[in-house]
């Protein structure tokens, strides 16, 4: 069994409408896959920036995982979320990332994207703060057909992230 | 053991400890030094040694001896007061402390020649010989001034002759200050929320003579109490190993000093716990030790050594990883990817044993495009995920055809554009920027695209990637008109799977056991041979 270690930092985000923003990230993995130290999901805090430029969290990422099979790479998903001025929380961005399998360390840009309603409900959704969400977070990162899903493209969340493998050259695998 | 982070004379100090703070001493010293009969005064009027000497001598005839105490944590000393207190205390009353200090006290005095059953014989407090006592966590001892500077005054430090000299007026001042300071409050006084540190004081009970006002502050709770009860050294134990001594211990030979009124007392505190042994070092780091082969062995229970199987001898499995992040400059503003990985079956296998149902045609969803630093993108975010497996060494590629196309506002679908790329041999993590073009239509085309719909398309998407596709010779599109259009922004991972990668664990026991058994014998044999090989180079290169 081989071994990865994912030490790394949810750095920020830029490129947002608003920069009061906050992160919900979770890293996911395929079945072959066990967790054995780490948490694999976490909140970050509200950031509102005095530059509103960048988005700063800062948020530490450490995982150890155990592997049966390079299928199932971990994954990065992140859910974006702006605090509005009555304190409600709208979702502004699904986007997810593989961890890059080689090691060493990687900074990372994940592109961001929200779904979109028609025309009234955007409308109903801008007063009530209701954004539409997915019902299923999985769409974001499964390698399925979106077809009929329509997104609005928002900014990008920044990643800095080391990894580090054992015991894969044992079994024939070149990263 | 203990290790001073901080040195000053009379501020609180703190020190750091890996051993639990029970194993802790502390000695302390109380000297008298000056009183009525002796002023301190003369301490500083003979310069001669003879005549410092003479004095010396008298102030040790004159004063009461010097108490040391060695204390240890979380040790409870009676004061003279308290034991008389607790003695007169009635059964049933008060608060359970209370009791309990009473059967101790009991206790103590029922030992014969004891100091307790003395005070208790005297019955007063006046004379009493053991001046120092502890105070715990368990008394409700609130010495608010503990953190503030106020401590400090009461602690008045040695200086040079000059400066003592002009002191009488701020000698006088501090006396007030130690009046009102040290109370002993027998009412539960609300105390700071402790947690994770705990706290106990070393104090004293100094039997002098009073005079002004601040007898009356101090007496007026109980006749018990006829002397000071003086704070000499707070100490806080933090869980985290830390202790904050106030005032510090005396690393060199300065004492502190207090003084009431002409009363000046002396006082040092040493550190008085048993330095660590060798024993007591070797078993911590053996628990140490313990505590990770556990880890290690229960991480190890854990993985279990099967991973997928190599693919047949000179077959690569690649595991391709990657997303479509997004496209941009294009000039529809509502756009979706459409992408299909082309392999070649001839020598490429969709590799459906490790991974069923791959999806080899996808479609993103529509995104909307935004204003990103004066250039239109849509984002995508969309993953690629493919097992393929190479069966020999032929140089073609699987190749990803992209053809992007736009809705608009009455949900025509029109192409945007095409572009391909070849999946990379290197493993590693590839970024790339693929420029896309679309094939331009007659004249009549493009204005019946722009009124009605639909636009020019290429009837077999491999066109896009003839060179390759199609085998021939010469590559050419002479004839295909296009415009370019925008660019897609695509990230890859690659990992090879294959036995030539694979790296046979060396283990030490086959290649250098006899190094390690210490084998003279192996070695040089080992060295003879390596000498031979050198000969037979050298003999070779003059050959040549």
């Amino acid at each position: 069994m081989a071994e990865v270690h994912i030490v790394g930092t949810l750095t920020g985000a830029s490129d947002f409408p608003s920069s009061r923003l906050s992160c919900r990230w979770k890293i996911v993995a395929g079945t072959g896959w066990r967790l054995l130290e780490g948490d694999a999901a976490g909140v970050t805090q509200v950031d509102a920036p005095e530059d509103s430029r960048f988005t700063v969290w800062s948020h530490p990422i450490d995982i150890h995982y155990g592997t049966r099979a390079v299928t199932g790479w971990p994954k990065l998903q992140v859910q974006v979320f702006r605090r509005d001025w009555r304190g409600r929380d709208e979702l502004y961005g699904y986007g997810f990332t593989h961890i890059p399998s080689t090691p060493g360390d990687h900074t990372l840009a994940i592109p961001t994207w929200r779904p979109v309603l028609s025309f009234w409900d955007e409308l109903s959704s801008s007063i009530f703060g209701t954004a539409a969400v997915l019902k299923n977070t999985d769409v974001v990162h499964a390698p399925a057909d979106r077809f009929r899903l329509t997104t609005r493209s928002m900014g990008t969340v920044h990643v800095e992230v080391g990894v580090v493998l054992r015991n894969f050259e044992g079994y024939g695998v070149a990263m | 053991m203990f290790d001073a982070t901080q040195q000053s004379q009379h501020a609180t100090t703190f020190y750091r400890t890996i051993d639990r703070v029970e194993n802790f001493k502390i000695t302390i010293k109380l000297r008298k030094i000056a009183d009525a009969n002796v002023p301190l005064n003369d301490e500083f009027l003979g310069l001669d040694e003879g005549a410092i000497a003479l004095a010396k001598k008298r102030r040790r005839l004159l004063l009461p001896k010097p108490e040391a105490t060695v204390i240890s944590w979380g040790e409870r000393i009676f004061s003279p007061s308290e034991i008389l207190r607790h003695h007169n205390h009635q059964p049933g009353k008060g608060s359970p402390l209370a009791a309990k200090y009473h059967a101790l006290v009991e206790q103590l005095i029922a030992q014969p020649n004891s100091e307790e059953s003395r005070i208790i014989a005297a019955g007063t407090t006046k004379g009493a010989r053991r001046q120092i006592f502890t105070l715990t966590d368990a008394d409700a001892y609130a010495s608010q001034k503990a953190f503030t500077t106020s401590t400090r005054e009461v602690l008045v430090p040695r200086e040079n002759p000059a400066s003592a000299m002009r002191r009488p007026a701020l000698l006088r001042k501090r006396n007030r200050v130690i009046g009102e300071e040290d109370i002993i409050t027998t009412s539960p006084v609300p105390r700071t929320q402790k947690c994770g540190w705990e706290e106990m004081h070393i104090m004293a009970y100094l039997d002098v003579e009073q005079t002004g006002s601040s007898k009356e502050n101090v007496s007026e709770q109980s006749h018990y109490d006829a002397g000071f009860h003086i704070c000499l050294c707070s100490i806080q134990a933090y869980d985290s190993g830390l202790v904050a001594i106030t005032p510090g211990l005396n690393t060199g030979k300065k004492p502190h000093r207090i003084a009431i009124g002409q009363n000046v007392y002396e006082y040092t505190l040493k550190n008085a716990s048993a330095p660590i042994t060798e024993e007591d070092v070797e078993s911590e780091w053996s628990i140490f030790q313990e505590l990770y082969r556990q880890k290690r062995s229960a991480l190890e229970n854990i993985l279990t050594m099967t991973f997928t199987s190599l693919p047949a001898s000179k077959h690569i499995r690649f595991h391709i990883t990657g997303q479509i992040s997004w496209a941009e400059r294009f000039r529809s503003k509502t756009l979706y990817i459409r992408q299909c990985l082309m392999v070649p079956l001839e020598s490429w296998n969709i590799d459906e044993n490790t991974t069923p149902a791959q999806a080899m045609m996808s479609t993103t969803q529509v995104s909307r495009a935004r204003d990103s630093h004066g250039v239109w993108r849509a984002t995508f975010g969309f993953p690629l995920e493919w097992v393929l497996l190479r069966r020999d060494k032929s140089t073609e590629r699987p190749a990803l055809y992209l053809t992007v196309c736009s809705v608009d506002l009455w949900n025509r679908h029109r192409l945007e554009g095409y572009g391909y790329f070849n999946i990379p041999e290197e493993e590693g993590r590839h970024s790339m920027t693929i420029n896309t073009w679309r094939p331009l239509g007659s004249l009549m085309a493009r204005v019946r695209e722009y009124f009605i719909g639909g636009s020019t398309e290429l009837e077999d998407l491999r066109y896009i990637n003839m060179s390759n596709g199609h085998g021939q010779k010469v590559s050419s599109m002479h004839g295909l008109s296009v415009e370019s259009s925008g660019a897609i922004r695509l990230t890859l991972n690659v990992v090879k799977q294959a036995e030539a990668y694979q790296v046979k664990p060396v283990t030490g026991k086959e290649s250098h056991a006899h190094f390690a058994k210490g084998d003279i014998k192996a070695i040089s044999d080992a060295l003879a041979r390596a000498r031979a090989r050198v000969k037979a180079l050298q003999a070779g290169r003059k050959a040549e």
